[in-house]
């Protein structure tokens, strides 16, 4: 009975959203621009997201949200168009799609390629929110038990375990970004005591920094940089004759689309990785599991079709710590996490009980965004195919005057702005020199949360660190982040290497 | 081999501002209230807005000392050390677009766009922005960054030093036709220095399109759209006003 009411409630949210023809035209441009965005080489889902939040926030809270999830949505799908026909992949997450995408292309199946990225990514964002909608309320019911002490702790966990999967030169680079994002997290009158810190006597620094132009900084003006000094020549792209939805290769790939599918969720639920780290490691077990590994990066289907369902599968995973905990899974859901607070929701245990059927309506427009993805994705191809030939240098400049403005126009306060080609110019020297950029913005938004929290947790035990010790899922937390620390040094990786190799194979026979 | 030792050095550099940050950070912690009275309220040393400061920065300290200790045992310590007295060699195309590219949005946001139209800086900046790199010229990069720093670098000083006009005074109008002036002034000696190059004159007209259009565009749409001051009102949106005014009638 309860299910039924559930789902009598899911179709009233999902008529209501219908109902307003408004919904209708942002749900179509939001859509239609995320593919855009996805499929212009140095524009990004995450870039979309920040400037799309700076447009919405005078709109209602569910028509913002369309348009946003639709610009997510559609972004991490028009990644592949790209990938496929120019074989420059249209945002990191499409990077593994080029493999058998463009060799695809390559012997005239260009359309064949999209039409599979089409239907699998439109899979991938179905089954994601089904995982969205099955394990949020659980989460949620979860995260009802936890304290000031888990909360604490749940904060370091998101900063550590978003490091642990993007470091790429040093593994202790991702804990200095962490913990640079934390430092600035810092500034301003904090929660508690209302004492001013690192402010250096400038009254615009004492609300502290806000998250939206911080992003946008971290997000848009490194790849701005990096795009002008390193221009993206594109080849013609390939030619496309017909796109058709593939459902028979589909159909025979249900297994390699499961599988993904559930990857991509995974993932995304893990706080701060995103949508290219799941198509990679799809695409890899995937190739792992074939009974012909050999034809993979030489145009196979099952490669494109393990990438696109993941990376979309992916969304419906990244929002699940996002709604539950407030943590985001994926830097665009930091940016989704940035626009929830301009319209005034406050993601986390609470959300149902201030704002209830939330999640529901947040499943209903993944729901309204997967069907228009769908859609304007085979209708709408060859036109976004002409974009491609747009050069990069004419149009990064233009997206720069849209983060100046769009930072502007969040707080109106000029100090954004001069925050923000810190923050950009920062990041951009920091990502040339392979620091991972996810726990410097998860730092940032997760440090109001470990301040308060610590300093809570410790009032509530009077300065003792003892119940971070006692408390059950504290010490699951503490073991976690220990393990995954522990996990980034070589030599405790090289140990545990060993010690499985002598454990579970045999050693070679003497000779 | 080379990239790695490049990364070392970088982070010998990096390691030697993480101490400075780190440092800063413990000095100023310090400063905060830990077992005092703040606002009539008696401290206790784990409710100290002062506890997270320290410990972000400790731990900075420590992943500092152990990033710069890589960096000595790899080599990377020596190469930096010893590249300081050479002299710079010249910056390769890659790193000259990078510095253009980072001076022309710096330009923008700290010179331009507080204190002249919004309409008439961003219109500069995506002239020379897109021209700059569009182009493919190395000297007409050089020359339209320099030119447009000349623009933003006295303002900024100026407003530094608080010598710039207020907004909404005369010679704040006539700054923002100044600034207009210069945009007219190296569209036309641009355009002189494309002579005989077709490709390049197409290319600078969609530059000039572009940089109107889109300037005209956010400008309209955040002003009268989305009803957002921005950020400098002068001379030129003032006119918009005014059209917007008068055209209220036809639509009410």
């Amino acid at each position: 009975m309860d299910i039924v009411a559930q789902f009598g409630a899911f179709f009233a949210v999902l008529f209501t959203l219908l109902a307003n023809p408004f919904n209708w035209v942002l749900l179509i441009a939001g859509t239609v621009l995320g593919i855009v965005f996805g499929a212009l080489p140095g524009l990004t889902a995450t870039l979309g997201v920040a400037l799309l939040t700076t447009l919405t926030y005078g709109l209602p809270i569910a028509s913002a949200m369309v348009a946003l999830l639709a610009m997510y949505v559609g972004a991490v799908y028009g990644g592949s168009y790209a990938s496929i026909l120019i074989n420059i992949p249209g945002t990191a997450a499409a990077a593994a799609t080029c493999l058998d995408g463009y060799p695809m292309a390559l012997r005239g199946e260009g359309g064949r390629a999209l039409g599979l990225t089409t239907t699998a990514s439109f899979i991938g964002t179905i089954l994601g929110t089904v995982a969205l909608v099955a394990f949020a309320p659980l989460i949620s019911r979860l995260a009802l038990q936890f304290t000031s002490f888990e909360f604490c702790l749940l904060a370091f966990f998101g900063i550590v375990i978003s490091g642990s999967l993007t470091a790429q030169d040093l593994f202790y680079k991702s804990w200095i970004a962490g913990l640079l994002g934390l430092a600035l997290a810092c500034v301003g009158r904090d929660n508690l005591q209302s004492y001013p810190r690192f402010t250096f006597g400038f009254s615009q620094l004492e609300g502290g920094i806000e998250i939206v132009p911080v992003l946008i900084g971290a997000f848009g003006i490194p790849q701005i940089i990096k795009t002008m000094r390193d221009p993206l020549h594109a080849a013609k792209p390939q030619e496309v004759r017909k796109i058709l939805p593939d459902w028979g290769t589909i159909g025979r790939q249900l297994k390699n689309v499961a599988r993904s599918a559930m990857i991509g969720i995974g993932i995304g639920a893990v706080p701060g990785v995103g949508e290219d780290v799941a198509a990679w490691v799809s695409y890899g077990v995937a190739k792992n599991t074939s009974k012909n590994p050999e034809r993979f990066g030489k145009g196979e289907p099952a490669g494109v079709v393990a990438c696109e369902t993941a990376n979309n599968a992916c969304i419906g995973g990244a929002l699940i710590p996002l709604l539950t905990l407030g943590i985001p899974g994926s830097p665009p859901a930091a940016m989704l996490l940035g626009a929830l607070l301009i319209h005034g929701v406050n993601p986390g245990p609470n959300l149902p009980f201030e704002r209830p059927g939330f999640l529901l309506q947040v499943t209903a427009i993944m729901l309204l965004c997967s069907a228009s993805m769908y859609v304007c994705g085979i209708l709408l191809c060859r036109q976004v195919i002409k974009v491609l030939r747009a050069p990069s240098e004419v149009f990064l400049p233009i997206v720069g005057v849209l983060c100046v403005i769009g930072s502007y126009a969040i707080g109106l306060n000029i100090v954004n702005l001069y925050l923000m080609v810190l923050v950009g110019v920062a990041a951009f020297f920091l990502i040339e020199m392979e620091y991972p950029i996810a726990p410097l913005v998860i730092g940032v938004i997760l440090g109001p949360m470990a301040d308060e929290n610590l300093r809570r947790a410790l009032m509530v035990s009077k300065g003792s660190f003892l119940p971070f010790f006692t408390r059950p899922v504290s010490v699951i937390l503490i073991v976690t982040i220990l393990l995954v620390m522990l996990n980034q040094v070589p030599a405790y990786r090289r140990r545990q290497t060993a010690f499985f190799d002598r454990v579970f194979r045999r050693r070679p026979a003497a000779a | 081999m080379e990239e790695q030792i490049r990364m070392r050095k970088a982070d010998f550099w990096t390691s030697l501002v993480f101490f400075v940050i780190a440092t800063a950070m413990i000095a100023s912690a310090f400063t905060m209230p830990f077992k005092d009275s703040f606002a009539g309220v008696q401290n206790v040393w784990y409710v100290s807005p002062a506890l997270l400061p320290l410990a972000i920065a400790t731990g900075l300290l420590i992943l500092a000392t152990t990033l710069l200790l890589n960096a000595v045992r790899t080599g990377g310590a020596k190469a930096a050390v010893g590249s300081l007295g050479r002299r710079a060699a010249a910056a390769g195309e890659a790193t000259s677009r990078m510095l253009a590219a980072i001076a022309i949005i710096a330009g923008y946001v700290y010179g331009l766009i507080p204190r002249v139209d919004y309409f008439v800086a961003t219109a500069l900046f995506l002239q020379v922005f897109i021209a700059a790199f569009y182009l493919g010229r190395r000297e007409i990069m050089r020359f339209l960054t320099v030119a447009f720093l000349a623009v933003a670098a006295p303002a900024f000083l100026a407003d530094l030093v608080g010598r710039y006009p207020s907004p909404g005074t005369p010679s704040r109008y006539a700054l923002d036709l100044v600034v207009a002036l210069v945009l007219a002034g190296l569209c036309v000696v641009t355009w002189r220095r494309l002579a005989g190059d077709v490709a390049g004159r197409r290319r600078f007209s969609i530059t000039l399109a572009v940089s109107l259009v889109v300037s005209l565009f956010t400008s309209v749409a955040f002003k009268f759209g989305l009803l957002v001051p921005l950020p400098s009102e002068g001379a030129i949106i003032r006119v918009m006003e005014e059209i917007q005014i008068a055209l209220r009638p036809l639509w009410k």
